[in-house]
């Protein structure tokens, strides 16, 4: 886990729109290797957990019937824990390939994706009754497929934050250091876990009902912001709700 | 191979496979799956018998004998041309991607359907697979539902959808 961790300084070094010639080379060297040592590894990790799974399966499906309660459990057990690590080492790929994904910057309305993202969570949770606010206009010089990324990760992130709060709020707008921020009236963090908030694998809060088990939205979006040499943040008070600041520029 | 999968790499016989293969009218059809991972080949045969498919499998352990295989040469002398080859991107010997380059520069060959099975999701070897002139790829799944799914999705595809070229090959 150091070497993820190291990577994440790197990238995040590296801004990559601002420039730097040789030090700017060697970093995207480097995550280059790291992409290529996270796919090898991802590789050499899902063969034998396929076996895992599969075999666990095949014992369910043609001996199951021969197996007790408890048997049953165990295999299910099995499988479940396989399933977990698979979807662990998806997470690290993709960390590893929102690295050196190559950046295409154009000019973009980010209010516009922010309103196609949470269309898509209203889609998936139409009982849902949430107030959301974006500003319109939010023009920025990014790379649409990351930003929206990012936008899917925070917006999630806030959308699953305010699920306990009967008048739900999310608003997004421009933020007074020039950036963007992202605004939600949830459960909040603790001030103290601010940082750890960011780190791939971090559980902060405990996990939600519906959680995938993994956290590590939020590190992808560190990953995005970093890859446009910009800087994100997040501030609350437990129980205040919680506010996301990025730039997009160095 | 392991002691205790050497029931692998012998013929596997999904016969039987009932109103399926009436229903069809056609002879079984011939796959030959090119996979050194033993748990990879069992897993696969396991799944063809789940989704009755009516097929002949046969398998070939690394690059070499796939070419071998499909040129009918030693051993493979009496090889039945495949309907369709599956076939894994990391191979010993010869790697699947120069399997498929030789399979689709040999005017006998190229006609038969290649269909990727790898566990890589990387984008190069996508890309890389097509422009060998692949007929599809698709990224083995770790979870076993997945993969079953999509063995019945190549059978209803392939045996069913499609129409194969006769299996003399090209005439010279």
């Amino acid at each position: 886990m150091r070497s993820q961790v190291s990577g994440e300084v790197s990238s995040e070094a590296s801004g990559e729109m601002s420039g730097g010639g040789d030090w700017r080379n060697r970093v995207q060297v480097l995550e280059r290797d790291m992409d290529e040592m996270a796919s090898a590894i991802a590789h050499d990790l899902r063969a034998p957990l396929r076996a895992v799974d599969g075999f666990s399966r095949a014992v369910e499906r043609q001996y199951g019937a021969t197996l007790d309660a408890e048997g049953q459990l165990y295999l299910s057990q099995i499988r479940q824990g396989a399933h977990a690590l698979a979807r662990h080492i998806d997470a690290l790929v993709q960390m590893a390939r929102l690295s050196v994904m190559p950046l295409q910057p154009q000019s973009m309305d980010l209010s516009q994706v922010a309103r196609e993202v949470i269309d898509t969570l209203r889609k998936a949770a139409p009982e849902r009754r949430v107030q959301v606010e974006i500003q319109d206009g939010l023009q920025v010089e990014a790379d649409p497929t990351l930003v929206r990324r990012l936008l899917e990760e925070l917006l999630a992130n806030a959308w699953a934050a305010t699920r306990e709060q009967p008048d739900a709020r999310i608003t997004v707008a421009r933020d007074a250091g020039g950036g963007f921020q992202i605004r939600d009236n949830g459960e909040g963090f603790d001030r103290a876990q601010a940082r750890r908030l960011f780190e791939p694998f971090a559980r902060v809060r405990p996990a939600r009902e519906g959680d995938n088990g993994l956290a590590v939205g939020l590190a992808y979006a560190r990953r995005i912001v970093a890859r446009h040499g910009g800087q994100i943040e997040a501030d609350s008070a437990e129980g205040q709700g919680a506010t996301f600041r990025f730039t997009l520029t160095p | 191979m392991s002691e205790p999968l050497a029931m692998l790499g012998r013929d596997f016989m999904n016969e039987g496979a009932g109103p399926k293969t009436e229903g069809r009218g056609r002879m079984l059809a011939e796959i030959l799956l090119v996979e050194d991972n033993p748990s990879d080949v069992l897993l696969t045969q396991i799944a063809m018998r789940e989704c009755k498919m009516a097929n002949r499998l046969q398998v070939v352990g690394d690059g070499e004998q796939a070419l071998s295989y499909l040129r009918r040469e030693g051993r493979f002398v009496d090889a039945i041309r495949p309907d369709l080859v599956l076939l894994d991107l990391n191979l010993p010997r010869l790697d699947g991607r120069e399997v498929l380059r030789e399979i689709k520069d040999d005017p006998e060959l190229r006609s038969i359907p290649v269909v990727v099975l790898t566990t890589s999701d990387a984008e190069r070897d996508v890309m890389q697979s097509y422009d060998l002139h692949a007929n599809a790829y698709i990224t083995k799944p770790v979870d076993m539902d997945q993969f079953v799914k999509i063995v019945r999705g190549l059978d209803d595809f392939w045996f069913g959808l499609v129409r194969l070229p006769a299996r003399g090959g090209a005439e010279p």
